[in-house]
């Protein structure tokens, strides 16, 4: 009932708000204040027995039909209501985005976000996954799953160390016991839900937010007590080079893993550093990211284990129209102590994928890539990759 | 009316017309109102912004271009080596409709704050001028006649056309709307009204020897 009262509320308060006049320079037609756009991306690629294209919920980047729609509603000048509703596979649509953006004072750089909102961690998870990607393929860092899991947890480290190289089959005795993905470093699939404060405008802002998740497990819900804490300060010291450092902690354990377990466990929290940065001139644009990130495991005693996601990323326009891309990608980890003696807890894995893209009309994108994986574990430890993509945006 | 139909338009120009004779020219003048709502590109959601994005301008979508669809032959014989400017500012192509003649140097600064990158895929001039920062300017010249549609590769909301003439006989709206072809040889002509990426309207005129013709449009 109070749920029921609570959306009554906030539906009367954004009418009220639309109602509101806005100034006389600003007046606009309902039509005006309503801008939408959208995405429908075919890829398509071989099967791929090693699973290296795998994201969250077993979905092939490689191997996707999405259908995307971003709708913006300013309802008034300082209030703005935005979504983005996605599908993937014709699976149902999923709002990842819905969130309202308030801006106090006109004249000042500050806005707030509440809601299902943008993450603030690095710069990958913020651009249009496909329009913005001169690639098919996402970075290691912001897709892979290692196999640490949020829902359940290893009683042993040897239980964990089992599954390297296997991440998306992942299965242990606390917790779920489905077998599962683990978590990516930074899971751009989803977004979180919190609030958001952005302070300043170029050549520098800081962005601070605080959410339910984690930005490996972002979170409508809340599934434990913890929050996470996030901010990225991003600076342009030159025209054409932006340079970004994030931060964010946040527990992502979840209660039932909690639940399993008799004695009383420490809170696991993913500590996360990221640096980013793009320097684009002409027709080039180099980009590169790094984030080490740190999962504590409560129901081990081996200490938090460590991962680090590198990228190097390019794309040189050959002609109007058509670019050449390439992108050097690396995923490693902390070496622990197994029962065997002094073993990484996850299997390294290293990508190159190098593609061409071609504008066949200002809104369709064609892309063709191919994509060499070779990872230090699992049963298949290499694999070349072609794929293709047919993008249209509106 | 297509933006093929009228790209063979301005080529015919060129070919089927009367030659001047030797007479005092005339002029048309007049006013063009426009009623129609834009269908330029509106920006795309802010969606993945951590805030307000930057205030964008408002490109002047109502001016037209109203242009001799057949020019007297030989008037465009000696096309006048021309430069002429569209500028980038505030997120905005100025002017978002530019006229000119065959051979034109077009300069593109960029007087924004960012970076912005010119390009446009349409048949009468395929280009990309890469990305470049405030206070630089690019320039490329038209060669062919016909409509080319321009846009920004960073800002997806930022378009504007630039027409590509075989002659002389056009001229763009004031803020008022009004216009005035100067130089028109006597004879016949079809008239033509261009307004936000399309022909809205064409009307036939005779012009006399130092005559003006006066000729409105309504464009809705």
């Amino acid at each position: 009932m109070m749920r029921v009262r609570a959306a009554w509320a906030a539906v009367v308060a954004i009418l009220g708000i639309s109602a509101l006049p806005v100034c006389a320079e600003e007046r606009t037609s309902f039509a005006e204040r309503f801008l939408y756009g959208g995405e429908v991306v075919f890829n398509a690629s071989p099967k791929d027995p090693g699973y290296f294209n795998e994201a969250d919920y077993r979905r092939n980047l490689l191997r996707l039909l999405r259908l995307n729609v971003a709708l913006e509603f300013r309802a008034h000048d300082k209030i703005v209501f935005l979504t983005e509703i996605r599908s993937d596979n014709l699976d149902a649509p999923e709002p990842y985005a819905l969130y309202m953006r308030v801006r106090p004072w006109a004249e000042r750089d500050l806005d707030f976000q509440i809601g299902r909102i943008p993450p603030v961690f690095g710069a990958f998870a913020r651009r249009r996954y496909n329009l913005d990607n001169p690639l098919i393929g996402s970075p290691l860092a912001y897709q892979y799953p290692t196999t640490v899991r949020a829902d359940a947890a290893p009683e042993i480290l040897d239980q964990l160390i089992a599954f390297r190289g296997h991440n998306v089959k992942t299965r242990y005795p606390i917790g779920d016991p489905g077998v599962m993905a683990g978590l990516p470093l930074v899971n751009p699939l989803k977004w979180d839900t919190g609030i958001q404060a952005r302070l300043g405008r170029d050549p520098w802002q800081l962005a601070v937010a605080v959410t339910q998740g984690t930005i490996a497990s972002p979170r409508v819900r809340d599934d434990n007590s913890g929050k996470q804490l996030a901010a990225r300060l991003e600076l342009r010291p030159v025209f054409g080079w932006i340079l970004g450092t994030s931060i964010a902690r946040g527990e992502y354990v979840a209660d039932e893993v909690y639940a399993a377990v008799d004695a009383e466990l420490d809170p696991g929290h993913q500590t996360s550093l990221g640096i980013d940065t793009e320097y684009s001139a002409g027709h080039l644009v180099l980009r590169a990211e790094a984030i080490w990130s740190r999962f504590e495991m409560p129901t081990l005693d081996s200490g938090a284990l460590g991962a680090f996601g590198g990228l190097i990323e390019a794309r040189y326009k050959l002609s109007p129209g058509l670019y050449l891309a390439a992108r050097v990608d690396h995923m490693r980890h902390d070496r622990v102590e197994g029962a065997d003696g002094p073993i990484r807890w996850e299997a390294h894995i290293t990508r190159i994928e190098a593609g061409i893209g071609y504008y066949f009309h200002r809104h369709v994108l064609a892309k063709v890539s191919f994509q060499y994986n070779e990872r230090s574990g699992g049963h298949v430890t290499a694999r070349g990759i072609p794929a293709v993509q047919l993008l249209f945006w509106f | 009316m297509s933006l093929y139909l009228m790209t063979l338009w301005l080529v015919a120009s060129a070919v089927s017309a009367e030659p001047p004779r030797a007479q005092s020219v005339g002029a048309v003048t007049g006013r063009v109102e426009v009623r129609l709502a834009s269908n330029a590109p509106r920006a795309q959601p802010s969606v993945r912004e951590l805030g307000t994005p930057e205030r964008r301008g408002r490109p002047d979508r109502g001016r037209s271009i109203v242009y001799l669809e057949t020019a007297p032959q030989g008037a465009f014989e000696v096309p006048p080596p021309g430069r002429a400017v569209m500028d980038q500012r505030a997120e905005t192509f100025l002017p978002y409709a530019l006229p000119v003649t065959v051979g034109t140097t077009v300069e593109f600064p960029n007087n924004d704050p960012i970076y912005h990158n010119v390009f446009s895929f349409s048949k009468a001039k395929r280009f990309d001028l890469g990305r470049y920062p405030e206070g630089r300017t690019k320039t490329l010249r038209f060669d062919r006649p016909g409509i080319v549609r321009v846009f920004c590769e960073i800002h997806s909301h930022m378009s504007a056309f630039i027409l590509v003439f075989s002659h002389r006989y056009y001229a763009s709206t004031d803020a008022n709307g009004q216009y005035r072809i100067d130089g028109v040889p006597p004879g016949e002509y079809d008239v033509v009204v261009w307004t936000d990426g399309q022909v809205r309207g064409s009307r036939s005129v005779t012009i006399d020897s130092g005559g003006t013709v006066t000729l409105d449009f309504v464009v809705e």
